[in-house]
């Protein structure tokens, strides 16, 4: 009796997790995304990019991002994935400047676009970056992220 | 402390590693202090090193040319000169890497290979004979040795060269990538610069390392590589610490698994046993991940998150390998879970639970079984949407790594969401038995249904439930009829357990093109956004990055150095670096000199592009300039940028870009296929050519791009679909007799209403099978693997493996129809491969008679304007064509391609030899620019009576076929592939069919061997088998009365020879009686004065004779009580198990449960098997379909308790009291004596038999035998 209790309690809490992951997705604060400018957001992108900090970008990703990165990555990628790709791309290049160049607010994709110098495995080397911004459900997400 | 041997053996290695990882840690400093005082030393050794590499490889390429130069002068010399049998010889496959040039000494060329690039040698040149020297098309550099061979009064001037740096990169699955900085760079992990030039000096720095390659004193290549860094080299270093750190741990926490493992067996309380079990896969699982040792594995990308990622579970998942990893795990707890609940379900089950926690349990497991589906479901997406390998588009049946690793992780998935569903029902069958009045038929309807309907409320209650109804019930229906499999059927755990990966492949697979379908609506969605809302900012960037990066300035500064530039190459070179190549927009690369007039430049999809209009810029450009001009007589929009390039000095000149946007950008005016860019992204897994666009202004169709005709109905119908709030909309719609997905976006922007309809046509049902195929039959063929380690398994146990006649027979039905199958398919491939060969040939045949006639027809008397004619027949017939003169090119549509020299202006020299020296009419051959192959017709054309050499391919005209090869492969794939499923689905019915009667009849048998004479088979089969059944039923019935008649006669004989020997016994004691009497009643008569002592004396015999006659009747009378029975001690579980066996082939279920190991008792085993085989199939006779045998043991804890428990008919009252009478028998043919028999043997061994309870549901019989000592 003891052991299919267990079972029961096991399956439960497995099957509670397991469904918790899947709602996770649902569960956005689009509130915090109304309130938030483009203005704060370049901003917080701009330190992300410069500190390798992830989870500062991909808090604004919430659809499909393109990404174009200097490793060659090149495609479109779901907010899970892009977290993954941006954290393996900044293992390797470490931005040690950016300059933002040109920004562009009021259009219906705002972006920012400059330069950035890298270093890499005892290597140096220049980067052109892009972002820009596009509205989703009333929110602004990242729509577009180039470093190459 | 003391361990046991057993124990020491996991202890000591372990102790060992412990003590390893600590010593390691503690001595970390130590061993980086040294690395870093004997860095310098180290660095030097390095430098050397890589310097001799790097001069051993330029030296074997050396070697090589040379050797390459003697091959070719031994050709000529054994040919003797002969162009014909040189130009084949020097294109064999070994000299493929080469180019190799022979030309006369008036520079004329006499024979060339395929892949020339090359033709700007100038054999005058006499410093270059016997000389290697670095040379440079107008895209390639190359390493070149030339040679002179005089032969037969003959000069032949020799150029061998091999490529050595593409100076452009195509990014497609075409390039042919050659790099040798590129290659010294990933070999020796460090930058590396080489300059052909010889003129930039060293670098000085000291961060760097230069070197000369030189040949005969002459400088080759100035080498520049950036010294191994430090840093970097002591991160690597203790990063390498930090692994084997990692995998001493593992190897730790794995040799502890083992022993946990052996340990976990001898325990009793299975709960501790799989928390114990579920605790250390977590620690062990955490480790791995932890030590990043999986994600490291750099091999084919199966640890980039770019191929798959999710951050499901704190990213224990977040790589392919990763994934696999984590699967591993879970499936390893899931078996073992399955195995706890199979134990428990086979457990004997007290009844009379309560009704309510029956209800109550099943409720919360219905709610988890589909919580478990959502999960599954939810887990295929994620593998879809959250990678960018496209599992569907890509035609070829084997995968590479990466996706043939997220194949098997969808099967491993399919394979444990599956499991874990079934463990839940066969929980909620393991509580409905044990609820009072249980019935197995109306237990799986009502819940069947229960889930059915459960099904249907849980998706309406979700915002977005996962997969569709119909893979819903389907995965509910299937999982219970797996629960009825593992009820009915005795099959072992692993045949389960393949049926379950076949199932579970099957449904991932269902998922994943349900999925892909969705995708292929989100692929829309972006076009159609993308298309309603052009990001002109991101197009300024594309502008600005082409412009400047590093290579468009080195290029640019390069090409206005060089006076003999071809400022086209160098504008392609710059186009195919920059990310225009990749975004396929309609662009363009041009150089201006610093008047601003046009020098040469590249256009990708456009051959003319008016020059930027100057007027709205300054006149001198100090730095990049971004501007937007419209197209004249188009609604296009150009971005341009102009970039000033200047030296130290002065203004040298421009370099342009432009990028056109148009919504025409989108597949229409299709570039050649080897210079097109994937799908605009990976993930995009509609092809930009299958889209068909439609945009409507203010509600009125203006304009439709892509390959489709549309009727004004059709119009409305899509005009008139009811956009969401967002302005979107998704339907799929009948258009001109197909089914197309169409989305829609719409924008009102200054007072105009803008809609953009994109839309592709669905595939057809052939390319759904066969995108379920493809994957279906990888798993198919790992499971086959699967199968096949398990055989070898078993052979190594067992040393044979037993193939019964049914699997024999699966196997030659198996053989005898895919082998022709396969042939067939394989017959029907290769001659539709053919028959499109020559459907292609025979189009561009005819393409190249066209182009001769209509230049006949159309040429001047003079024929001075013959280029002009071919421009008209190029644009009136809409062919696109290069013409050959003399060898060489002298008109082509696409000059352009030749002008850079991505395409040789040398013709083809097989189709030279072929038509010149040969005196064919025409060749057809396949050409290859990089890795890209096409068809080409060459034609020697009459044109105003000169002859020459018309090209015509399909790499720039588009050949429709009937079928294309990829059509060819789905069709093939999928019919076959549903052949193939019906063959093994008949085969495997047919093979049971066959078989089914010869299995009863061996068990049978088997039985009648065990004593069992009361075995009667049914004769259902037909034709001999029912003969053989009749006569094995015959067989059964003499044997057993000639049994009965022979024991009647051994009775009779036995009772003859007892009495017999009884009447001679009993005789023996009589006589002296009669005579003592005698002698008694004389003395009486006679008076005799000894009748005292003669009374005593035959008193006395009298009653010795009695006691005689006593001790007769005695042992007769055990005698007859006692069978000759052989008592030992057996395994009663072994008897019960072999007692069971013998009833494999009825239909009801016979279950044998018994927690007991080791259950020994004193019997005679055949007479015990006699009994229990009578009981089982006593109850089979009172109609049971489900027989539970159980075993255990007693509360005193001297006996054991076997209850064989059925639900038969049961027993009257009435008869209750008679059953183990002596000829009492319910049946028509029974000889009653069965029951009585078995008592008596088991009263005999000391055991005791009952009915312990019975009613018309079924009977219990339990039999308490004592244990042996």
């Amino acid at each position: 009796m003891k052991q299919k209790f267990f079972i029961v309690a096991f399956l439960f809490v497995a099957g509670f997790s397991v469904v918790n992951a899947q709602f996770h997705d649902s569960k956005m604060p689009l509130t915090t995304q109304h309130k938030t400018g483009v203005d704060k957001i370049f901003s917080n992108v701009y330190s992300g990019l410069l500190n390798g900090d992830v989870s500062r970008i991909t808090k604004y990703i919430k659809s499909d991002v393109s990404l174009n990165l200097k490793s060659g990555i090149s495609d479109y990628f779901s907010p899970s994935q892009a977290y993954y790709v941006l954290k393996d791309f900044f293992k390797k290049y470490h931005l040690i400047e950016l300059k933002i160049l040109t920004t562009k607010k009021t259009t219906d994709f705002p972006y920012a676009s400059g330069t950035a110098k890298y270093k890499s495995s005892g290597l140096s080397g220049n980067l052109q970056v892009f972002y820009s911004l596009k509205k989703i459900n009333g929110g602004w997400t990242i729509a577009q992220l180039t470093m190459n | 402390m003391r361990f046991s041997g057993n124990q020491l053996r996991f202890i000591l290695p372990v102790f060992i590693l412990l003590i390893a990882i600590i010593l390691l840690q503690l001595f970390e400093p130590v061993l980086l202090n040294n690395k870093k005082k004997n860095w310098n030393k180290e660095l030097n050794v390095k430098n050397e090193l890589i310097e001799k590499s790097v001069k051993n490889i330029f030296n074997e390429k050396i070697d090589s040319l040379k050797f390459i130069l003697n091959k070719v002068k031994k050709i000529i010399k054994n040919e003797n000169g002969s162009q014909e049998k040189i130009i084949p010889l020097i294109n064999q496959h070994a000299l493929s890497k080469f180019s190799v040039v022979i030309t006369d000494s008036n520079g004329e060329v006499f024979a060339w290979t395929r892949n020339i690039l090359f033709n700007n040698f100038n054999p005058r040149n006499s410093n270059k004979i016997n000389n290697v020297s670095i040379t440079k098309s107008n895209l390639i550099v190359y390493l070149t040795y030339n040679g002179l061979l005089d032969y037969d009064s003959t000069a032949y001037y020799i150029s061998v060269s091999l490529p050595l740096e593409k100076e452009y990169r195509l990014q497609n699955k075409y390039f042919q990538k050659i790099s040798l900085t590129g290659l010294l760079s990933s070999k020796f992990n460090t930058q590396f610069e080489i300059n052909y030039s010889g003129k930039n000096p060293h670098k000085n720095d000291g961060r760097y390392y230069s070197f000369f390659v030189e040949n005969n004193n002459n400088k080759i290549a100035l080498v520049t590589f950036k010294k191994p860094n430090f840093d970097i080299n002591l991160n690597n270093y203790r990063q390498n610490l930090k692994n084997i750190k990692y995998v001493l741990l593992i190897t730790v926490l794995l040799l502890l698994g083992v022993y946990l493992f052996i340990k976990l067996k001898e325990l009793n309380n299975k709960a501790i046993k799989y928390f114990t079990l579920l605790s250390y896969l977590v620690i062990l699982r955490y480790t791995v991940y932890v030590s990043g040792l999986v994600s490291s594995w750099q091999t084919s990308g199966i640890s980039n998150p770019a191929y798959f990622s999710s951050s499901f579970a704190f990213g224990i998942v977040k790589s392919p390998v990763e994934l696999f990893v984590t699967c591993i795990f879970v499936l390893v707890f899931v078996i073992q879970l399955y195995t706890f609940v199979l134990g428990i379900s086979n457990k004997k089950t007290t009844v009379n639970k309560s009704v309510k926690l029956y209800f109550i349990t099943t409720i919360s497991l219905l709610l988890i079984f589909f919580l478990t589906y959502r999960g599954f479901a939810a887990s295929i997406r994620s593998v879809i949407f959250d990678s960018t390998l496209v599992y569907f588009n890509d035609h070829s049946l084997f995968p590479n790594v990466t996706t043939g690793l997220m194949y098997i992780n969808v099967l491993l998935m399919g394979f444990i969401f599956l499991l874990i569903s079934f463990i839940i029902l066969l929980i909620i069958y393991v509580f409905a038995k044990s609820v009072k009045n249980f019935n197995l038929t109306r237990f799986l309807l009502i819940q069947f249904f229960v889930f059915q309907l459960f099904g249907i409320f849980f998706d309406l209650v979700q915002n977005n439930p996962q997969g569709n109804s119909l893979i819903r019930i389907l995965f509910v229906t299937f999982t219970f009829l797996l629960l009825i499999f593992h009820i009915l059927s005795k099959h072992k755990k692993f045949i389960k357990f393949i049926y379950i990966l076949f199932a579970g492949s099957a449904f991932s697979v269902i998922l994943m093109i349900f999925y892909n379908n969705q995708l292929e609506k989100e692929s829309l969605k972006i076009y159609a956004r993308d298309l309603i809302n052009p990001n002109d900012g991101w197009l300024e960037f594309l502008v600005r990055e082409s412009l400047l990066n590093d290579f468009t300035r080195k290029e640019a500064l390069e090409a206005f150095d060089n006076p003999s530039t071809n400022f086209d190459a160098s504008a392609f070179k710059i186009w195919s670096k920059s990310s225009l190549q990749k975004e396929s927009f309609i662009s363009e690369i041009g150089f201006l000199d610093y008047n601003k007039k046009f020098l040469g430049g590249f256009g990708f999809r456009i051959s003319e592009l008016p020059g930027p209009n100057w007027s709205n810029l300054k006149n001198v450009l100090s730095d990049i300039t971004i501007f937007k001009e419209n197209l004249p007589n188009s609604g296009a929009k150009i971005i341009r940028g102009i970039f000033p390039v200047k030296n130290d000095y002065a203004l040298l000149g421009y370099v342009e870009a432009s990028v056109i946007f148009d919504i025409g950008n989108f597949g229409f005016a299709e570039p050649p296929e080897f210079l097109k860019a994937p799908p605009l992204h990976q993930k995009q897994i509609v092809q930009t050519g299958e889209l068909k666009i439609l945009e409507f202004i203010n509600d009125s169709l203006k304009n439709v791009w892509g390959d489709i005709r549309i009727s004004y109905p059709d119009v409305d119908k899509i005009d008139n679909i009811k956009l969401n709030k967002e302005h979107e909309a998704f339907r799929i719609i009948n258009l001109n007799g197909a089914n197309y997905k169409i989305y829609i976006s719409q924008v009102i922007r200054n007072k105009k209403t803008k809609k953009i309809a994109v839309a592709i046509r669905e595939k057809d049902l052939s390319f759904q099978i066969f995108n379920f195929f493809k994957i279906f039959f990888f798993h198919s063929l790992l499971i086959l693997l699967i199968i096949l380690i398990y055989f070898v398994y078993i052979l190594s146990r067992k040393k044979e493996i037993k193939i019964s006649l049914q699997t024999k027979l699966l196997i030659a039905f198996l053989i005898v129809s895919l082998i022709p199958l396969i042939l067939l398919a394989l017959y029907f491939r290769n001659l539709t491969e053919q028959k499109n060969k020559d459907a292609v040939f025979y189009k561009l045949g005819k393409r190249a008679y066209s182009i001769e006639t209509y230049t006949n027809d159309h040429l001047t008397p003079e024929a001075d304007n013959i280029y002009e004619v071919f421009e008209k027949a190029s644009s009136e017939l809409n062919i696109n064509f290069s013409v050959f003169k003399n060898k060489k090119v002298s008109y082509s549509t696409e000059s352009l391609f030749y002008e850079i020299s991505l395409i040789p202006k040398l013709i083809n020299p097989f189709a030279f030899n072929t038509i010149e020296n040969l005196g064919a009419q025409d060749y057809i051959t396949i050409d290859a620019v990089e890795k890209y192959k096409y068809n080409s017709f060459y034609y020697l054309a009459n044109i105003n009576h000169k002859y020459y050499i018309i090209q015509v391919s399909d790499a720039f005209n588009n050949i429709s076929l009937p079928m294309s090869g990829n059509e060819v492969d789905a069709f093939l794939v999928a019919s076959y592939s549903l052949a193939v499923l019906l063959v093994l689905i008949l085969s495997s019915i047919l093979a049971n069919q066959i078989s089914k009667p010869i299995r009863k009849l061996t068990q049978a048998t088997v039985a009648v061997a065990s004593g069992d004479l009361d075995i009667q088979l049914e004769e259902k089969a037909g034709g001999e088998v029912d003969d053989l059944i009749k006569g094995f039923n015959y067989m059964v019935h003499e044997l057993k009365r000639n049994q009965l008649q022979l024991a009647e006669v051994e009775r009779e004989a036995a009772w003859k020879e007892m009495a017999k020997q009884v009447a001679h016994e009993i005789k023996n004691p009589l006589t002296p009686m009669k005579l003592a009497t005698q002698q008694l009643i004389a003395a009486f008569k006679d008076n005799s004065h000894k009748f005292e002592n003669i009374f005593n004396k035959v008193t006395g015999t009298i009653i010795n004779q009695i006691e005689t006659l006593s001790k007769i009747a005695t042992e007769f009378s055990n005698f007859a009580k006692m069978p000759s029975l052989k008592i030992e001690r057996i395994d009663l579980r072994k008897v019960i198990k072999e007692s069971i066996d013998l009833f494999l082939e009825e239909s009801a279920g016979i279950s044998f449960a018994s927690e007991l190991e080791n259950v020994f008792i004193e019997a005679d085993y055949d007479q015990l098997k006699r009994t229990l085989i009578n009981l089982i199939r006593n109850s089979l006779q009172a109609g049971a379909t489900e027989i539970e045998i159980t075993l255990n043991s007693n509360e005193d804890s001297e006996h054991f308790d076997l209850r064989i428990k059925d639900n038969g008919c049961g027993i009257s009252d009435e008869n209750l009291p008679k059953i183990f009478d002596y000829n009492f028998t319910t049946k028509d043919k029974g000889m009653g004596i069965g029951l009585s028999l078995a008592k008596k043997y088991l009263e005999f061994i000391h055991a005791t038999i009952q009915v312990e309870q019975t009613t018309n549901r079924g009977t219990t019989i339990l039999i308490r035998f004592r244990k042996s000592k």
